[in-house]
């Protein structure tokens, strides 16, 4: 019945930033550990896509000799970041971040990474975004992985978790590459899975990321926390198609570089009515929101986004962009030559197009400053974990949180890991899950894993995105019950080979998807403001006075059950006002 | 809303050597539109004509390294390759092929 058994005391979900983090640390403790991933390690998930900043306070920047700014410190970059998040922080968790990251940083020099530059994005008071690019930071930790002997198993997606007696006890996975059933014994497991944002049709993140790791905790009885802030950004290229989910680079720049004017079809420069001093440089919270109001009433571009538009700038400074603008260097931007798209004499006359896309997923897995869920053995990091970012992530904070969180993960769980015997594997609940893995084999009509998986896409973007209200989120929580019980049941699969079969593992992520979308669809509806990422057309304000709280996300009695809990200030207090949406106090 | 610029052939090396299946070159008609990757066509016969194609991708825009193939004879990243005319795509030479275009990079041949 089961294919494969692997005993490990710690076993890490995912294999980017925060799973590779959480591998080092808790291979530094005399414990065997395991990487899993559905990928392919460091050629899969969000970190290598990172253009990427890593947000430390310019103090200690200052003290590794980097060109920061030494009037900031810990307690203005933890104000920052509670201001960013729009006062939904957990201000615990927010101490201990300003305070370790330093310590990663300092860490990840020594181990070769070279920084860049230093910059200041939106929302931060000084400059702090150490600019360490993904792509050239995962093959490092990838190395630092292998060099401490750390197990790694890829092309391998875990499907639940396994339990008994209130604590973790395994996980099971499908090996994509042959159909393979496997059981894992741990004593610990890390989730380090990463975000949602494949639910979205339009996200700057991998499609694989479809949230697996908050599914599979909660099926197994895990709190999630401040699950209705999906993060867009503005914006990324809706034309040409193999530019889709590549940022503009012209819209995320840092201040004080060339800034592109957003436009809607009139020619109309529709930030002014959102955001009038700060225009285009505004968050990205707001400037997601703004786009998105052009495209739904009808203002904006032929590929479904708004115009990006450098025509503002004389002709010879639109020349010289390339020259100086280090992420556009020869004009070429991620990878792809822009000459082919947009060569610079076509920027003098014609706008781009963009749209916001799903970049990030504030929320997830509630954690404790030990990286601990609600079950016992189970322990959650990086873009997976909620609780740090509240409602708004600010720039630069994913990779911080990533190595702080992924290195606490490691260290706690390993520690935990050490003291603890292997728990009892229920065989009865391993043939359930693996039934339910298999079981879409069984049928020979019904739909496709494709057709749904778009469905569920365009009912997330058009009433759980951007944009909310309650009409739409009741539409979509309607939706989203029919499609669980009529549609996910009668998933077949067209190709019946168990050798990497793609349409397999998206049935698989579907099921995950489904539940994901359910949790921000709820989460949305309850809460009746604005904040952050978190936009209600019918509610247009924030309300300081009366929603400073989080919505947690459990199962109860085999439904999804949302109750709220007070925001964990230390430091901070959140203030009384009620204040149009944007307005920063 | 993408207007088709002209039907091209695209030509595949399909093999699944775990189940016994030779291997094969299978060829389908795709309506180009302008500024479509090889990753973008690979998509569209997986959404549209054929789902059983296997093929590695992550993150589409030319960071991962994950895609890398062989393109009328060249080794290139499917996501930041623009198709203008009929192709030939086959799996990287002198790695264990998993099957169609995945192989596993840690077994070289």
């Amino acid at each position: 019945m089961i294919d494969k058994i692997i005993t490990t005391d710690v076993l890490i979900i995912g294999s980017g930033g925060a799973g590779a983090s959480a591998a080092i640390k808790a291979s530094e403790c005399t414990v065997d550990v395991t990487i899993v991933t559905k990928g392919r390690m460091g050629h899969c998930g969000a970190t290598v896509t990172g253009e990427a900043d890593c947000d430390v306070d310019g103090k200690s920047l200052c003290d590794f000799g980097l060109p920061a700014d030494p009037r900031d410190n810990q307690e203005i970059f933890f104000e920052d970041i509670v201001k960013g998040g729009k006062f939904l922080s957990n201000q615990k968790l927010i101490e201990i971040h300003v305070k370790e990251a330093p310590d990663r940083l300092k860490e990840l020099i020594e181990w070769g990474v070279r920084i860049e530059r230093v910059v200041k994005a939106s929302g931060h008071t000084y400059k702090r975004g150490a600019i360490i690019p993904g792509n050239t930071l995962m093959p490092i930790l990838k190395r630092e992985v292998e060099k401490r002997g750390v197990n790694v198993i890829e092309d391998t997606m875990v499907t639940n978790l396994l339990t008994n007696g209130g604590r973790v006890v395994g996980a099971v996975a499908l090996d994509i590459q042959n159909g393979e059933f496997i059981v894992f014994k741990a004593k610990a497991v890390i989730m380090a899975t990463g975000g949602c944002m494949g639910i979205y049709p339009f996200t700057t993140a991998p499609e694989e990321l479809t949230g697996d790791g908050y599914a599979i905790a909660y099926r197994a009885g895990v709190e999630l926390i401040d699950m209705e802030f999906p993060m867009f950004i503005p914006g990324a290229f809706v034309w040409p198609p193999a530019l889709k989910g590549v940022i503009v680079p012209f819209l995320l720049s840092a201040a004080g570089e060339v800034h592109g004017w957003l436009l809607n079809k009139f020619g109309e420069r529709f930030m002014e009515r959102w955001a009038p001093k700060t225009m285009e440089h505004s968050t990205r919270d707001i400037v997601s929101v703004a786009m998105m109001m052009e495209i739904l009433e009808g203002r904006g571009s032929p590929h479904g986004g708004v115009y990006v538009s450098l025509k503002h700038l004389p002709d010879n400074l639109i020349e010289d962009i390339p020259n100086w603008r280090p992420m556009v260097k020869d004009w070429k931007y991620g990878g792809f030559d822009l000459k082919e798209f947009f060569p610079l004499d076509k920027l003098k006359k014609e706008a781009m197009e963009a749209a916001p896309y799903c970049h990030f997923t504030n929320g997830g897995i509630k954690i404790n400053e030990k990286c601990e869920t609600n079950l016992l053995g189970l322990y959650a990091a990086g873009e997976v974990a909620g609780g740090i970012h509240g409602s708004n992530r600010l720039s630069g904070n994913a990779f911080t949180a990533m190595l702080v969180w992924g290195a606490r993960a490691g260290k706690f769980a390993s520690e935990y890991a050490l003291k603890t015997d292997f728990g009892e594997i229920d065989i009865n609940q391993v043939e359930a899950f693996k039934n339910k893995i298999f079981k879409v084999f069984e049928r020979t009509e019904g739909i496709k894993p494709i057709e749904l998986r778009k469905r569920i896409q365009k009912l997330a973007w058009e009433n759980c995105g951007v944009i909310r209200d309650e009409s739409g989120l009741k539409f979509a929580i309607k939706e989203i019950e029919r499609m669980r019980d009529n549609e996910l049941p009668r998933l077949y699969l067209t190709v019946k080979t168990k050798v990497y079969n793609k349409e397999w593992v998206e049935a698989l992520q579907i099921d995950n998807m489904l539940l994901i979308l359910e949790m921000i669809a709820r989460a949305a509806l309850l809460r009746t403001e604005s904040r952050g990422a978190h936009y209600r057309k019918d509610y247009p304000y924030t309300d300081y006075k009366n929603w400073s709280k989080n919505i947690v996300i459990r199962e109860l009695n085999g439904k999804m059950d949302l109750y709220t809990q007070p925001v964990i200030v230390t430091k901070l207090k959140p203030p009384e006002k009620i204040l149009p949406y944007g307005m920063v106090e | 809303m993408a207007e088709v610029k002209k039907i091209i052939t695209v030509k595949i090396f399909r093999f699944n050597p775990k189940e016994g299946q030779n291997p094969k070159y299978q060829t389908y008609k795709i309506p180009l539109t302008e500024g479509m990757s090889v990753l973008s066509i690979l998509k569209y016969i997986y959404e549209n004509e054929d789902s059983s194609l296997a093929f590695y991708y992550s993150c589409r825009i030319g960071k991962c390294n994950g895609c890398y193939l062989i393109v009328n004879g060249k080794i290139v990243k499917a996501c930041t390759t623009i198709v203008h005319d009929d192709i030939t795509i086959e799996p990287l030479h002198g790695f264990k092929i998993i099957r169609d275009l995945v192989v596993d990079l840690k077994v070289k041949t």
